[in-house]
């Protein structure tokens, strides 16, 4: 998972779009869309199988904040480091 | 060190469009901090459009939102026209761009109302919806209703534009035109107007490339991220367009991109009616099987750019996921709002466009640790 | 002075709202009102209960033919375009309000 996330730094300059939930065959897998000044989006996969921890990317894109948050809340996932976490955003309070 | 106190709007309020909670922590008139809390129009969209039909996943994702229903098809149709690799005819291709470009001059009069009606000159409210009016029995003479079209499906369209139902559509946009231009004047000189938007809810360049703003928000700071320039789609690649830039980028700015996107739209219309090819669609169902694959796509919605991802395995589909553009720009409301006086609040909020119902769609939790009900047990009163 | 001339021009001329109801407005002829299916030409082949979004279209077990719950139906006419023998078609009603809600589920047969 590692090498993954030195590719995402690698896209500092270009804008994050979005942040996808899939459940597949072989386990779970994250999408991570970017536009660039190219006509089609770049899209990094993960596939993070029966974990339950991913890195956080939002001290270098900021607006992942809201992204990952709701996933947090949906599936369960927990982004250490994310200001959002824990926090409600679309679901009733308990 | 001062105390601050707690100053609630909503969740019901009679200047609000849609149910939207504003906690605002106030010392004397100034805002010092805000927290805006959602979750009130939560339907579970994502969650019925698993383990269905194509087309009939297309027609569910179009009634997630009432005022921007057909760039939910355009980028539904996109995602799955490309990774199916289906090829539209050129007719088909200008049919779908005059209705979008219809609903693009709808919402933003529908949106000029309501500013209007924030300000307190209701005058120039209902003079919008008037004009308003005559657009929507336009949509009812081409697509069959007034804002839910349902006119496409995969690789074709269900039936074929007559050259009456043009020129109706034409003399339409030719009537209103004038008075267009003369409320447009009005709001860039009169001076209840100017004062109380120029200077508000500033946000600055490099804020609206850090946190990644779309729409006419990020138009009025001078970024462009309009989808129909950058990676243009269907009928768009027929027409000339240009993209309306502002450097402001304070609620007065916002306006007027607005309101010139509305004389720009009319000219696309003109040009789309004119290119239009002879012939008839044929509605064919269904144009190709699919199978496998996925893809993403995305289009322009009057408040931005709306991305789509879409994945079908054995014919039926797997997951879709919307991200609607007032979810991209909802992390600026709160940071546009902080050292404003409380009655400039509803002027800034309302000049950032939410569209509250696109936004609240999201999928249910799979461990069952918390209740999520479906729209069958709503309907029936009960849970199972 | 420019929004004044508006409103003198205004104050003369009709009013632009309809009394409704008692006098309808103008819609057009391709307007999707309530839903109707004609049962003597239905076959029961099960094709719009198939391709359906809401489950409003469904066939009747006993008369094997269809039949449309109003509460659940969205007007998005898939039932009319997969339908083999086109037996089922939009009028023109737009006002169908009830006062109980049973009242919209189809008959008992």
């Amino acid at each position: 998972m590692k090498k993954i996330l030195q590719e995402i730094k690698k896209t500092k300059s270009d804008r994050l779009v979005s942040i996808s939930y899939v459940n597949e065959d072989e386990g779970v897998s994250i999408y991570y869309h970017f536009a660039d000044k190219t006509p089609k989006f770049k899209e990094i996969k993960i596939e993070i199988g029966n974990e339950k921890e991913v890195e956080s990317i939002t001290p270098i894109h900021p607006n992942a904040a809201i992204l990952e948050g709701e996933i947090t809340e949906m599936y369960g996932i927990k982004f250490p480091g994310n200001p959002y976490s824990g926090k409600r955003i679309f679901l009733e309070e308990k | 060190m001062h105390k601050t106190c707690l100053f609630p709007i909503g969740p019901q309020h009679p200047s609000l469009k849609e149910p939207l909670f504003l906690k605002l922590y106030v010392d004397g008139t100034t805002v010092k901090d805000a927290v805006f809390d959602l979750g009130y129009a939560h339907r579970g969209v994502e969650e019925k459009l698993e383990g269905k039909q194509v087309d009939t996943a297309l027609h569910a994702v179009q009634r997630t939102c009432g005022i921007c229903s057909q760039c939910h098809t355009m980028a539904f149709l996109r995602t799955v026209e490309g990774f199916a690799e289906v090829e539209i005819p050129d007719r088909v291709a200008l049919q779908r761009v005059i209705v979008a470009e219809l609903e693009r001059i709808h919402s933003h009069l529908l949106w000029a109302g309501v500013m209007m009606h924030e300000l307190g000159l209701d005058t120039l409210f209902m003079y919008f919806m008037r004009e308003r009016e005559k657009i929507l029995d336009v949509f009812d003479e081409l697509t069959g209703n007034r804002v839910h079209h349902s006119s496409d499906l995969v690789g074709t369209s269900k039936r074929t534009f007559s050259e009456e139902n043009l020129q109706f559509a034409l003399s339409t946009l030719d009537s209103i035109k004038e008075n267009l231009i003369s409320y447009r004047k009005t709001v860039d000189s009169h001076d209840v107007i100017r004062d109380r938007c120029i200077g508000k809810g500033l946000i600055t360049k490099k804020d609206a490339k850090t946190f990644g703003l779309v729409g006419p928000v990020a138009r009025a700071c001078n970024i462009n991220n309009d989808v129909r320039v950058n990676s243009p789609y269907m009928g768009y690649k027929m027409l000339k367009l240009n993209s309306i830039m502002r450097t402001e980028g304070d609620a007065h700015a916002r306006t007027l991109v607005r309101l010139d996107e509305v004389f720009e739209s009319m000219n696309l219309v003109e040009q789309a009616c004119n290119q239009i090819p002879k012939g008839s669609v044929v509605p064919k169902y269904p144009v190709k099987r699919i199978a496998q694959g996925y893809g993403v796509g995305a289009s322009e919605a009057p408040r931005g750019e709306n991305f789509h991802f879409v994945k079908v395995v054995n014919g039926k589909t797997a997951r879709v996921k919307l991200r609607t553009p007032t979810l991209a720009n909802l992390i600026m409301f709160p940071e546009a709002v902080k050292g404003a006086d409380i009655t400039d609040v509803p002027v800034i909020v309302m000049s950032l466009d939410p569209c509250i119902s696109c936004m609240e769609r999201v999928a249910v939790v799979k461990d069952g640790k918390s209740e999520v009900w479906t729209s069958h047990e709503l309907f029936k009163g009960e849970k199972k | 002075m420019g929004i004044l001339t508006d409103v003198l021009k205004n104050m003369f001329k009709k009013p632009f709202t309809i009394d409704y109801p008692k006098k309808k407005s103008k819609i057009s002829v391709h307007f999707r009102g309530k839903i109707h299916v004609d049962r003597k030409k239905c076959i029961g082949c099960y094709l719009c209960q198939m391709n359906c979004p809401t489950g409003a279209i469904v066939v009747n077990k006993k008369t094997k033919k269809a039949e449309v719950d109003l509460g659940l139906c969205i007007l998005c006419s898939m039932c009319a375009e997969v339908c083999p023998v086109k037996c089922i078609y939009f009028t023109n009603e737009y006002e169908n309000q009830v006062r109980a809600k049973n009242k919209l589920k189809p008959r008992k047969r």
